[in-house]
């Protein structure tokens, strides 16, 4: 524990404890952990790229440039190439980035809104279980991006849509967890205890329950940032997310498609980009798990 | 001694119902606490003592358990009809409870001064800072060295010892009418354990209240208790003065219990036990619970239920008293 021996003070050892004490302790076991600071690493990388994009980015990724199409990786003036219609590779994937991680955050907070909120309620009231939980076996009863394909196809194309889709298909998992967890956290003695001074069911779940769910939550809202950011880009490449001219890597990659053979980099290069941002967001969420499991604190 | 009486629990009949039938887990309870008076429930594990407590918090997890019938009377006012609300109001303010496990009793996540000011703030309407004050005042009073410190701290930063006696704090800060503990003592070591009973008693004096204290360990009992109630299977055997229940025990259950401990001077000797096990008891329960194991059963014992017969003070649930009133 974060326990410091200040001083003697007559005779007697003086402990201090600092309030702080459980996030330090936190990183401490993070930082120890190579793949969660390499997933660390890869997330504050593309995460400082997508807040200085107007500032690093050498073009302006709409800004087109018909003499120069289709320019190979190297080329003088576009480090990256360009793309069909002469626009700066590098530049776009720049923006690229900004796109995929406000996608990614704002679909799963949609998620967490709604599925923290339907997860409490069903580990906590069993009358509420069977209804809430069936609905979500519904939900969950469709493979993988379908949901969300047909989503997208009922409320129309485009980011926001998108950011709803995945939102709502993220949903069902989520509320999954957070009850697994709840069924768990409420028959521990100090909600029973919290119940024995006179606590309301309200307070009991948002004071006792919900903070001990929280480190669940953590960790898989980062897995689950991976998985969103990989199905909006599913989407777009499909050509039901973010429509041209906008820098998205999904629809990058399905445009480049069409130049495969003449220039290869317009497909991989974004493709690449996806791989590293769901490698970095899994690793870290993989990290994260290890670091507050609170059963393995002493290893 | 006609003291006021605080709590009645009348007929108090608590079942559970689980896949493989209903167990009465309580069936058919009855005593009285009066002011200032310590009562002390024992017996064995799965005797139907924590259960007891929980019904008078009503506490019982519902499904699967249900107090299916009696009364609980506490300040001439029925408990068993309260609305959850009401509960809400009585739990805490009037009665206080602590637990058996003082490790997992304390959310890990808040300082124990947050947890008091949290009790606090349920029951009274005060300010932050006059909160604060009061809850280093609460862990002063059960004996806490420098509490304005020790208010940072979480639970996992304090021993057993003392996260029972911030229990104990958070159980009294709003200075209840009746403590029920449940095994108090039962996960902390010997010396530890004598002072916890020590700060309970000092509490009681000192804040004039009641105390109902669930135990195994009739060592507690003898240091601690008015009266006492022998309980086994969710039954009561035995009920009456602590006193009167050492020196003259009356049912062979309480007489087994009392030659269970162990002695100095049995040096050698393998230590006494009661044979077998708790029975499983259903409803269609015939006969009386105890008679498997006892030493001084008789045919009728098997066949019918002895009631509680009143012998000199105490009450007592065996046919062997039956004859000779």
């Amino acid at each position: 524990m974060a326990e410091s021996i200040s001083a003697l003070k007559n005779g007697e050892v003086e402990i201090e404890y600092k309030k702080s004490s459980q996030i330090k302790e936190i990183w401490r076991r993070l930082k120890r952990n190579r793949t969660a600071v390499v997933g660390l690493f890869i997330i504050s990388f593309i995460a400082i790229i997508a807040l200085l994009a107007p500032v690093i980015s050498p073009y302006n990724p709409y800004e087109q440039n018909l003499n120069q199409r289709l320019l190979g990786i190297g080329a003088r003036g576009h480090i990256l190439g360009t793309d069909e219609y002469g626009r700066d590779l590098l530049s776009r994937l720049i923006y690229g980035a900004r796109l995929s991680l406000i996608v990614g955050f704002c679909s799963v907070a949609f998620g967490l809104v709604f599925g923290v909120l339907l997860g409490l309620l069903s580990g906590y009231y069993k009358r509420l279980d069977g209804i809430i939980m069936r609905i979500i076996d519904i939900l969950l009863a469709f493979p993988g991006v379908l949901l969300a394909l047909a989503i997208v196809s009922i409320l129309g194309t485009g980011i926001v849509n998108v950011i709803i889709a995945v939102g709502i298909w993220s949903i069902p998992t989520i509320a999954r967890v957070v009850r697994g967890t709840v069924l768990y956290i409420k028959e521990m003695d100090y909600v029973t205890a919290a119940k024995a001074l006179g606590e309301s069911d309200f307070m009991i779940l948002f004071r006792e329950i919900l903070p001990n769910c929280i480190s669940s939550i953590v960790v898989y809202s980062t897995m689950r940032l991976a998985t969103a950011i990989l199905s909006a880009a599913t989407l777009s490449f499909l050509g039901l997310g973010a429509q041209p001219p906008v820098a998205e890597w999904g629809a990058m990659a399905s445009t480049g498609r069409n130049f495969i053979f003449q220039a290869p980099h317009l497909t991989l290069l974004p493709g690449f980009a996806i791989i590293l941002i769901v490698y970095g967001f899994n690793s870290l969420g993989d990290g994260l798990r290890d670091a507050l499991d609170p059963n393995l604190k002493n290893v | 001694m006609n003291r006021e009486i605080l709590l009645e629990v009348n007929d108090l009949k608590t079942y559970f119902y689980t896949v493989d039938g209903v167990v009465p887990a309580v069936d058919g309870v009855s005593f009285t606490i009066s002011k200032g008076e310590t009562l002390g429930i024992v017996g064995e594990s799965g005797s139907g003592k924590s259960v007891t407590a929980r019904s008078i918090m009503r506490l019982i997890p519902n499904p699967p358990g249900k107090i299916v019938s009696g009364s609980i009377k506490f300040k001439d006012e029925e408990l068993l009809t309260k609305k959850d609300s009401e509960m809400r109001m009585i739990r805490g303010s009037k009665i206080g409870m602590i637990f058996q496990d003082p490790m997992t009793s304390l959310n890990p996540l808040f300082t124990v001064g947050d947890q008091i000011i949290e009790a606090l703030c349920i029951h009274q309407n005060i300010d932050k800072k006059e909160a604060k004050e009061k809850a280093i005042e609460a862990l002063r009073m059960v004996g806490i060295p420098s509490p304005e410190k020790r208010i940072n701290n979480y639970p996992h930063q304090m021993s057993g010892g003392m996260r029972q006696r911030v229990m104990i704090a958070m159980a009294l800060v709003c200075s209840p009418d009746l403590l029920i503990a449940d095994e108090p003592t039962t996960a902390l070591d010997v010396t530890i354990q004598a002072q916890i009973l020590d700060l309970i008693k000092d509490m009681k004096n000192m804040l004039n209240m009641s105390v109902m204290i669930i135990t195994h360990d009739l060592g507690v009992v003898a240091d601690i208790a008015d009266s006492v109630i022998v309980m086994y299977a969710g039954k009561m055997m035995e009920y009456g003065r602590a006193f009167d229940m050492f020196s003259n025990p009356l049912h062979p259950y309480t007489k087994g219990l009392l030659d269970s401990i162990p002695t100095l001077s049995m040096e050698g000797d393998r230590l006494k036990s009661i044979e077998g096990s708790l029975p499983n008891v259903t409803l269609d329960y015939k006969g009386c619970r105890f008679a498997d194991r006892c030493s001084e059963r008789c045919e009728k014992c098997f066949v019918e239920e002895p009631p509680l017969i009143k012998v000199n003070d105490s009450y007592v649930r065996c046919h062997k008293y039956l004859n000779r009133r």
